[in-house]
């Protein structure tokens, strides 16, 4: 086996030769320059760039696809509350009226209703803490630098406000990182996630964002209406991880009163007074900015934009549309049930033109229904059970948020499309910053007749058509009005849960629930169209104040401490 | 020649005594052999045979002449004064001496000390597979081949004893000695339909498939470094030899069916069922009257099964002209396939065209070049079942299952059962388009240095381009008011390698040294653009009108690069031919690793000893051959993704007001990607034990090997990570995978004369690949479409990769488990049930059965569930490992027969103890809408108290159906007769009058039977073709079809 360098022929040592220089440019070679996408290290240089990494922020309330916080999956937070209903027990979300809720469902897994928040989080630590580096020459001026990291800023209180009201005590983390040695971290007490980083976040949102309406991005004012809902917020009482009640702290109220006084003194925004008549769709003065064509009204203060093009659109026309199997729909039960009231349809011809697909997820309550006041117009705008086609035909549907749909596809109208739907969802309105006041107001002193708490209310029920609040309300009187005001005002606004949380009304509120729709609302006959499983009879239980920590999360975070929430 | 002939000349020259000797070599048909080497024994001089066999030579009367071809039976004749001495050579039934390709090089099979399997070209063509993947099912120990679906062009799975990644366990092809990229196209996705996959390798003719070796064990595939772990395909197409010209024609035509159908309720069943279901849910019966006619059995029936499939039909030709003389020899080859699918509408055609040339520049310089181009055509439907599709919903293989059996052809809604459209709607509306082209060829060089070595350089290219086209028809609801939808996918691969070789061949006495040295880069290139257009005036145009679209979805365009560097060497050495040692090492640079790993050292060392050589063993009656083999060794994977370690910002946009009272999208960036700075390759580590035994002058040879390969460091895609880091999921390597396992191999010449012979082959292999460290404890696999809690597969450590996770089904509750039915006669038992069937009932004290899925289902007929944790109600906690998705063994036999000009074939092969998720069955036994199957007859009724189907029940949605349960799971095991092929070859007489070499015609039957408990179309399934995590899972895809050929084949 000995072969030495006689035993080859020169030619080889030649060639031996040329691979082995070969090999150190190997290094070099190797490297990868990929063209279509950069990386941290060569991003953060102009302006521009700042300005599309902050918008990117944005993207995990709204992507258009299925998963985003706004996406699909979301309104799934009032299931069960007096608001919001599912189909017939034929759903994903058993669970949550039998309250049987598990760390391990999709909703928190596969759908991501709690990697979304981290996500964002995540992309505005990266927004803040890089733009914040950049030098103040490449922004057109200071303000323009601090207005990208107030966004950001703002939109990382927005998150967390999402994630404590929902989860309880997260971890806090209010850097980028970069690498899997920092990935330990406990979770912490909410307040002290609202203390070092929400309310910091927006008061500097607050001070260093833009004036003027919002076209979707974060302003000075839409910081300070979450900031108001924040300290209503943690005015209320709560449940800790830990599964404890705690009463909030009441010198929130005054904070939250005047934030709201804030908004409602010196913002341009207002409240919309006039209706949009088109043809035979009236559309109420208080859903003109919810309806399509109305985007970024003087009323809307966080609007997330839907565009109809894939993967921009929203999906909720879909998810909230009426289930298409006959049984139990609005009181069809069998083929043409109709036919002796005059309409002569079948029950596949009540649902749409074109018979698209929509699935029934959250659909609104025959509580809430009979909840509104005779002659309050929100009630048919908030619960559509009918609408009309251009050609005048008159459709029953199911009872359906209305404001969650395109209505141009239910009339099948071109240019829309059942999961590109061109509707946005409407975080936060002004009306918020009434309601904000009047209820705080009422609770810094009771409110007395004439006063600004009692105008902040009488402008929203004007607007729906009803008249003043009577005067002479005791201050329970009053908060219970306002209560009401919320309920009617904010329908189908993923406002409900936290409203009964914060209010201590959870399980009172859930357990006499009206399930039966009946003639004089509309229905053709009385028929109970609720979620099976939602008997009323589960009573809400403490624990599910809370929604528990995905399963994944507990197991991965297991050496750092982690415990489920209480109850799970 | 000429030369060859001078130089003999001289020789012979120089001999005195010599008397010239001529004659003619020819094989058993009376053929003249060219090129028999014709040699005195113990010398150098030797001639060769010319084109019709006939040689000269110049001998002495007491030499003795050696005539030797490969593939024969050496004769060795006395000279004995003749001149004119006629030779029939024999072929040889010695497979030992066959020389076996390896990778960058050759060896004599009998000095292999690695684990190799050849299969010859006969055997690749016979079943008329369309790819050269599939049809290496059954033909080889240790490889097993999962045809996951009947779509014409859509690849196998091919697993190379057993898993050894979860980044698909796919073996490296190499064609002609150039790395293919067998990436399946990505499907075009549209909500919930997406395309069929076509594998690049059905763009290979497997007609110009000389033989194909796979490289099982270290030994072999370490010469492939980072991308060996999962085995090596060698694939070696056909090249002119010396001789006359010759002309080869094949040419075929063939009908497919569809083997079997699924057995479904008829109308009447149908109806009375449901009416049952809707009563147990507490729901208003049907329609009186439809109910009375559905009683009496008087309600037609509709199978959508006959309308969506068809009689297919195959035709497939080749032509080949190929010849050569000793300085250039030739191949050119052309093929044309043309099928129809079973399912309508779906077809593939092939157009190929090779020329394969290899040249002598001068005595030190040779060239030579392998070129192939082929253009596919392929027209699908939506029949995918991949992940994309809910339950496969939406595959009109589906909908024709689920389909009302009661709702007209004509139908366009039925509300009992369509569901929004038909099966005809869905075949008519949805349409896939592809058209695939590709150029793979080679040019090399090889120099003569000196005596025993030579340099081989090496360029080849792969160009595949491919155009998908999509549109959905307005007919389909889905594209409801988007009024059509185009959307088209056009990629672009190109693949560039360079390999330098170094060969050394030298034999010193009784030392025997082959050795390679070498180098290669290669450089990969992906990129695409996707567009998407919906609304249409009409759909008269398809995708071909995009201008004319109301939607423009913006395009996509996307690219990619990856990058491999690599310097290898091996050196193969013998002593005595008796002691056998083979070291291959390779250094791997892949650009896809992270900047300090992007080298790996792949080395293995092999060990042969012929014992059978020893002067001991030469009187053992009966063994002819006896090889001991030994091996141990690295080798790699990388099959990732490039960019996986790098931080990453991707972009998109995002929709904000406009300023103007409208909406616009602007720029967004955000991070997409972790950075993993330790990314680096997977590692597998493997031992093989075996030996070779020829018996019976090796006319029987049985090969064993024992395996064990450790699998380190495992790529794990998407491996979660807790989401406040910003990002679920990240590539990491992670964890350890074992894989033992046996390969057996028996070819046996059982009886081998003129007028009859029998040979068979036989494999047997067995291979389990466990978990032995992860991440975590679990990471949740299989299929997950939102109902099954975390999928229907868990990756569990210390169990079987593919085991099913879910709850054990323990009978059906029946009367005696309530209090409320005790003590009654069966007609109050009867009675009291029928007196409120959705009623709920309390379990007697001291009940220890199932429980049933929720509280509310406390009452006779309920499907029970083990209650693991005996905590008394159905929880997450109560499912177990209910079956295993890899097989316990699996076989193949075949056996040839020879009788006079007659030959038979048959083919069997089996997979035996692997189980399957049957997911069609979620929506064939649940009862709240749609068909179901024929056995739901069986259903619990008081009547009737089945302990083995629960009662039916419309309002189960979610239970039993959804609770993903062992009542899904299926054992999958089968034996199938693969092939059955009965030829006659024209006697000589009449072929030589027709003035052909060869006439022969075939008839073959391919997938004729299949033995096997499973209740779907065929059990070779897979819900997404190769991917590991989700093995075994039956979605009612594309089902394989049953085929019969006729063919002709024409030599002159």
């Amino acid at each position: 086996m000995n072969i030495n360098s006689t035993f080859l022929p020169k030619n080889l040592k030649f060639i031996i030769l040329i691979l082995l220089t070969s090999i150190s440019s190997c290094e070099d070679f190797l490297e990868e320059v990929p063209p279509t996408f950069i990386s941290t290290s060569n991003f953060y240089t102009t302006q521009s760039d700042a300005r599309t990494a902050c918008d990117g922020v944005y993207e995990m309330l709204h992507d258009g696809g299925w998963n985003s916080t706004y996406g699909r999956w979301w309104p799934a937070i009032d299931l069960g509350t007096d608001d919001v209903v599912s189909k017939v027990s034929r759903t994903n979300f058993n669970d949550w009226f039998s309250h049987t809720i598990n760390p391990s469902h999709p909703w928190f897994e596969s759908w991501g209703q709690y990697s979304n928040f981290w996500i964002g989080i995540s992309r505005a630590n990266s927004v803040i803490e890089n733009v914040s580096q950049m030098p103040n020459s490449v922004f057109e001026t200071i303000e323009a630098k601090n207005s990208i990291i107030g966004e950001a800023r703002a939109l990382r209180a927005l998150y967390y406000f999402h994630l404590v009201r929902t989860y309880g005590d997260v971890p806090l983390i209010d850097k980028p990182i970069t690498s899997k040695d920092n990935f330990a971290k406990p979770r912490v007490d909410v307040n002290v996630i609202y203390d070092e980083i929400i309310i910091p976040d927006l008061q500097f949102a607050e001070t260093n964002c833009s004036e003027g309406l919002s076209d979707g991005h974060i302003t000075k004012w839409n910081s300070k209406v979450i900031l108001a809902d924040v300290y209503l917020t943690r005015a209320g009482t709560r449940r800790t991880s830990q599964g404890e009640f705690v009463q909030g702290n009441a010198d929130n109220w005054l904070l939250a009163k005047n934030k709201a006084a804030e908004i409602i003194s010196d913002s341009p925004h207002q409240l919309i007074e006039n209706p949009v008549i088109n043809g035979a769709n009236i559309i109420p003065a208080c859903g003109v900015a919810w309806s399509e064509g109305h985007p970024f009204s003087v009323e809307s203060m966080l609007e997330l934009s839907s565009v109809n093009v894939q993967l921009h659109g929203s999906i909720l026309s879909r998810e909230c549309g009426p289930f298409p199997h006959g049984v139990n729909y609005w009181g069809a039960g069998s083929n043409k049930p109709f036919l002796n009231i005059g309409y002569n349809l079948n029950v596949i011809q009540m649902r749409f033109p074109g018979n698209p697909p929509a699935v029934g997820l959250y659909i609104p309550t025959p509580d809430l229904y009979a909840s509104y006041e005779e002659g309050d117009e929100r009630r048919d705008w908030n619960l559509m059970t009918k609408y009309i086609t251009n050609d005048g035909s008159i459709y029953l549907s199911q009872p359906t948020f209305r404001k969650y749909v395109d209505i141009g596809y239910y009339l099948g109208n071109e240019n829309t499309s059942f999961s590109n739907t061109n509707n946005n969802f409407i975080l936060y309105r002004y009306a918020d910053a009434l309601l904000i006041y009047a209820e705080a107001a009422n609770e810094v002193a009771a409110a007395t007749f004439g006063d600004s708490a009692y105008d902040a209310v009488n402008e929203i029920r004007n607007r729906a058509g009803l008249q003043d609040l009577p005067s002479g309300l005791s201050q329970d009187q009053f908060r219970e009005a306002v209560w009401n005001e919320r309920r009617h005002e904010f329908a189908g606004e993923c406002k409900r849960r936290f409203d009964l949380i914060r209010t201590n009304r959870l399980a009172t509120e859930t357990l006499n629930i009206k399930k039966t729709w009946t003639s004089a609302e509309g229905s053709v006959n009385n028929y109970q169209n609720v979620n099976t499983l939602f008997t009323g009879n589960v009573p809400w239980p403490d624990h599910e104040w809370l929604m528990p920590i995905p399963q994944s999360e507990i197991d991965l975070n297991a050496e750092n401490g982690w415990t489920q929430n209480n109850g799970y | 020649m000429k030369n060859i002939l001078i130089v003999l000349t001289v020789m012979v020259c120089k001999l005195s005594l010599a008397q010239t000797i001529s004659g003619i070599v020819t094989d058993k048909n009376n053929l003249g052999i060219p090129g028999v080497t014709v040699q005195i024994k113990d010398t150098n001089i030797g001639v060769v045979t010319n084109f019709d066999g006939k040689y000269t030579i110049k001998a002495s009367s007491d030499d003795i002449l050696v005539f030797s071809f490969i593939g024969t039976e050496t004769q060795e004749i006395p000279v004995n004064g003749e001149t004119i001495i006629n030779v029939t050579l024999i072929e040889s039934a010695e497979f030992l001496d066959e020389v076996v390709i390896v990778g960058y090089g050759t060896v004599k099979k009998s000095d292999l000390t690695g684990s190799v399997s050849s299969i010859k070209a006969e055997d690749i063509i016979k079943q008329g597979a369309i790819s050269i993947d599939q049809a290496l099912a059954g033909k080889a120990s240790g490889v097993q081949v999962t045809q996951g679906s009947g779509v014409p062009g859509s690849g196998a799975s091919v697993k190379i004893r057993g898993i050894n990644s979860m980044q698909g366990s796919e073996p490296l092809y190499v064609i002609d000695g150039i790395p293919i990229d067998n990436t399946s196209l990505s499907p075009i996705v549209a909500e919930q339909e997406s395309s069929s996959q076509i594998s690049p390798l059905s763009m290979i003719n497997p007609s110009d498939v000389a033989s194909i070796e796979i490289l099982k064990d270290a030994s072999a595939t370490a010469i492939y470094g980072s991308r060996g772990a999962n085995g090596v395909v060698l694939v070696t197409t056909k090249s002119g030899s010396l001789g006359k010209g010759r002309i080869n024609i094949d040419s075929e035509n063939g009908v497919m069916e569809l083997p079997t159908k699924i057995n479904l309720l008829n109308s009447n069943n149908y109806w009375v069922l449901y009416n049952e279901a809707r009563i147990n849910a507490g729901e208003p019966g049907i329609d009186p009257d439809l109910l009375l006619s559905a009683q009496n059995n008087l309600l037609p029936t509709y199978n959508w099964q006959d309308i969506v499939f068809q009689t297919g039909t195959t035709s497939n030709h080749n032509i080949n002209f190929s010849g050569g003389n000793k300085d250039l020899k030739y191949l050119l080859s052309t093929n044309l396939f043309d099928g129809k699918g079973i399912v309508k509408q779906t077809d593939f055609n092939r157009i190929s065209s090779r020329l394969n040339l290899d040249a002598n520049i001068n005595s030190k310089i040779s060239v030579g070049s392998r070129l192939y181009f082929a253009n596919i055509n392929s027209n699908q439907r939506s029949t995918t079942t991949n992940f994309n599709a809910n339950t496969g919903a939406n595959s009109l293989i589906m909908r024709a299952l689920v389909t009302s059996p009661y709702a007209d052809f004509d139908s366009d809604f039925d509300e009992e059962g369509v569901e929004y459209y038909t099966p005809i709607e869905a075949l008519e509306g949805n349409l896939y388009e592809n058209v695939i082209s590709m150029f793979i060829g080679n040019v090399f060089a090889e120099y003569k240095i000196s005596d025993g070595l030579s340099f081989k350089s090496n360029f080849s290219f792969q160009d595949r381009n491919t155009n998908q086209r999509f549109y959905q028809k307005n007919n389909l609801p889905q594209a409801y008011s988007r009024s059509g939808w185009a959307k088209t996918n056009d990629s672009r691969v190109n693949v560039f390698t360079n390999t330098n070789t170094l060969n050394y061949i030298k034999n010193i006495r009784k030392h025997n040294f082959n050795a390679v040295l070498g180098q290669s880069i290669e450089t990969f290139k992906f990129s695409s653009l996707m567009t998407s257009n919906a609304g249409f005036e009409n759909d008269l145009l398809l995708f071909y009108a995009p201008n004319t679209a109301e939607f423009n979805d913006p395009d996509l365009l996307s690219y990619s690069d990856s990058k491999l560097v690599s310097f290898f060497g091996r050196v193969n050495y013998s002593y005595e031919n008796k002691w056998l040692l083979t070291l291959t090492g390779r250094i791997d640079g892949s650009s896809k690793f992270a900047e300090n790993n992007k080298f790996g050292f792949f080395p293995a060392i092999a060990l042969g000893y012929n014992i059978s050589k020893e002067d001991f063993f030469q009187d053992i009656e009966g063994i002819s051959n006896l090889k001991l083999r030994l091996s141990y060794g690295l080798s790699g994977n990388q099959s990732i993704q490039p960019y996986q370690s790098l931080d990453q910002l991707a972009s998109d946009t995002q929709g904000f007001g406009d300023g103007n009272g409208g909406e616009t999208l602007n720029p967004i960036f955000y991070n997409s990607q972790l950075a993993n700075k330790n990314l680096k390759w997977e590692t597998t580590t493997q031992k093989n034990i075996g030996f070779d035994l020829g018996l019976f002058n090796n006319s029987v040879e049985i090969n064993f090997d024992y395996y064990n390969k450790d699998t380190n460091d495992l790529l794990v895609v998407g491996n979660r990570i807790p989401s406040h880091s910003g990002f679920t999921t990240m590539t990491e390597n992670l964890g350890l995978m074992r894989t033992k396992g046996i390969d057996l191999g028996i070819n046996a010449f059982l009886i081998s004369n003129e007028n009859f012979s029998w040979k068979m082959t036989g494999n047997f292999s067995k291979s389990e690949t466990k978990i032995i460290e992860m991440g975590a404890d679990y990471i949740e696999s299989g299929y997950n479409n939102g109902w099954v809690s975390g999928g229907t597969q868990r990756l569990i450590v210390g169990e079987e990769l593919g085991v099913f996770f879910g709850y054990k089904t323990a009978g059906i509750s029946q009367f005696d488990d309530f209090q409320e039915f005790q003590g009654l006669t069966e007609q109050e038992k009867i009675d009291l049930y029928y007196s409120n069937p959705s009623a709920t009932y309390t379990y007697i004290d001291g009940y220890s059965g199932g429980v049933p899925r929720s509280t509310s289902h406390y009452r006779p007929g309920e499907q029970l569930y083990a209650d693991l944790n005996e905590d008394g109600i159905l929880s997450e906690e109560d499912r177990g490992v209910i079956g295993h998705a890899q097989p316990d063994f699996y076989f193949g036999i075949n056996n040839s027969f020879a009788i006079g000009n007659l030959d038979f074939s048959f083919f069997i092969d089996g997979v035996i103890g692997q189980d399957i998720a049957n997911v069609m069955n979620f929506r064939l036994m649940d009862f709240s809408w749609g068909q179901k199957l024929e056995s739901s007859v069986s259903r619990w009724t008081p009547e009737n108290p089945s302990s083995e189907y629960p009662r039916v029940d419309a309002g189960n949605f979610g239970a039993p159906a959804f609770r993903f349960s062992d009542r899904f799971i299926e054992d999958g095991s089968y034996i199938r007769l693969q092939n059955v092929t009965l030829g006659y070859t024209l006697p000589k007489s009449i072929s030589d009058k027709l003035k052909l070499d060869l006439l022969k015609i075939y008839i073959s039957g391919s997938n004729l039977l299949t033995i096997s408990d499973y209740s779907g179309y065929n059990p070779d399934v897979s819900l997404t073709g190769n991917n590991t995590q989700q093995m075994g899972h039956d979605s009612a895809g594309y089902p394989l079809a049953r085929t019969y050929r006729l063919g002709v084949t024409l030599k002159f």
